[in-house]
């Protein structure tokens, strides 16, 4: 048997991960239909489409599709963007407000809850069966806390079942704001030539900051006049802990969940969370990582804004953004050249090809509701996530 | 902080409204030149222009979205081969 016919092979029990997990395009391939075409998937937070006749465009896994909440019902229906006719996307704002859709290449027109409503010069066509024609609706929409989720699979566990241990969490973003929150202000994005996984393993990774973010530590020890408690905060403190939430979803607690704080200027959230197994938060932002090729991502970053707080205060939480995680931030742009592009070039050298994903391992504390516990720069996230990837891709768990 | 028009567009010039989707461009404004008040709609893709009356205009708030749908099929409104003028579409 070689590893490529057993992805359960590719990951071993001592936490090496294989280097195609991260290169094969067959591997990606698998990825598309036992990660992305099944399990809940997030699509949007409500506040992006609250108005009958709002859409946003964005992908539900690996495949572009519209969150449009309908005309005349208010109903949200997640929508495949693609043309029944010749494939175009039919859709390409990021968003906007339309009750009916017309596909730029023919001009063939859809309402926004799917259904075909006409087609141009259509004495070409004969006996075409038009209510079958409809934009391809995914067939289960559900919210949780406001964010919206969408799977390809007619049946399977609820959205709630899904989310598990990291409800708690996702309630706690909910409530940033008086007023709750909202992602008014769009997202910003990047893309890197690797794959969508370094995103999501970076995301929970104290292990790295004291080396990656070397620079902004400098820069912020002279902003504040005293060395940055974060690393040692990381190293040291306790109440700052990783948990394997279970269902691939995990946490990293500044302390407490409600009150806790990184005290880097990173922004607000309480907590960093991964919920598996494409969409993160951290910082102040919404963080929608979006699988394009086995070597090619995008990710969305949208800052949260909080309901009911001032303009000014919410100017500060987009500046404090884009600090760190901006275009031309003082971190994030970090993590695109070394934890992406430099481990891309990297992994080309496969003599040796497998990562090793172990840190911690030895001391993973059981906690409540079948959770596992770790010290803050241990690799339990990066486990957690491995572990659903495993039991998905097929393999034993 | 009101959420801001990204690429769709929305303004006014004088009296007149501009409203820009990625499916559409209209302008609108109130016409005073007949014996009474009318709206011009002009669809800035191809000016075809409709002028609306106060009593069709209170009309249409009966309307629902799928109600409009006739006048949403593109072979009824410019792109039919037996009727439409190709100059006369947005093509």
């Amino acid at each position: 048997m070689t590893l490529m016919s057993d992805p359960a092979a590719l990951i071993t029990n001592d936490w090496r991960i294989h280097g195609s997990v991260y290169t094969d395009p067959e591997i990606f391939a698998l990825e598309k239909d036992r990660l992305f075409h099944g399990p809940w998937l997030y699509v949007a937070h409500e506040s992006e489409v609250r108005e009958p006749g709002d859409y946003k465009t964005t992908y539900a896994g690996t495949q572009p599709v519209i969150v449009a909440r309908g005309a005349d019902d208010g109903e949200l229906r997640v929508l495949l963007n693609r043309c029944r006719h010749r494939g175009s996307m039919v859709c390409q704002d990021e968003s906007g407000n339309a009750n009916y859709f017309r596909c730029p290449y023919h001009g063939w027109t859809y309402r926004n809850s799917g259904e075909l409503r006409g087609i141009t010069y259509d004495d070409g066509y004969a006996g075409l069966e038009r209510e079958q024609l409809g934009l391809v609706r995914m067939p289960r929409v559900q919210s949780f806390a406001g964010f919206v989720f969408a799977s390809f699979a007619e049946d399977g566990p609820s959205l709630e079942d899904y989310l598990g241990n990291a409800k708690p969490y996702l309630e706690i973003v909910s409530q940033q704001g008086p007023g709750g929150i909202r992602l008014s202000a769009g997202s910003h994005r990047l893309t890197y030539k690797g794959n969508w996984k370094l995103q999501v393993e970076n995301t929970i990774d104290n292990y790295h900051f004291g080396f990656v973010h070397r620079s902004f530590l400098e820069v912020l020890a002279d902003r504040i006049g005293e060395v940055p408690p974060i690393v040692k905060n990381i190293l040291q403190n306790p109440e700052w802990r990783t948990i394997d939430l279970g269902n691939g979803h995990s946490v990293h607690e500044f302390g407490d969940p409600h009150t806790g704080n990184n005290q880097g200027q990173l922004g607000d959230l309480p907590f960093n969370l991964i919920v598996f197994p494409n969409l993160c938060f951290v910082g102040a932002q919404l963080r929608h990582i979006l699988p394009r090729a086995a070597d090619r991502t995008e990710v969305r970053l949208y800052p949260i804004l909080h309901e009911g707080e001032s303009d000014e205060d919410n100017a500060a939480i987009l500046r404090v953004h884009e600090g760190f995680y901006g275009p031309a931030g003082m971190g994030g742009v970090d993590d695109i050249e070394v934890a992406f592009d430099r481990v891309h070039a990297g992994m080309e050298a496969t003599e040796q090809d497998w990562l090793i994903m172990s840190r911690g391992a030895h001391r993973e504390q059981p906690g409540e509701d079948g959770t596992l516990i770790g010290h803050a720069a241990d690799e339990v996230p990066q486990r957690a996530f491995y572990r659903q990837w495993r039991k998905l891709m097929g393999g034993a768990q | 902080m009101s959420a801001p028009h990204r690429r769709n567009g929305a303004g006014a010039n004088g009296g007149r409204l501009e409203l820009t989707s990625e499916f559409a461009s209209v302008s609108v404004e109130l016409d005073l030149t007949a014996n009474g008040p009318r709206l011009r709609i002009e669809n800035q893709q191809n000016r075809r222009v409709v002028y609306l009356d106060p009593l069709e205009l209170a009309s249409l708030t009966w309307l629902d979205h799928e109600s409009l749908g006739p006048f949403l099929d593109p072979s009824r409104t410019g792109w039919s081969s037996h009727e439409g003028a190709p100059d006369d579409a947005d093509v």
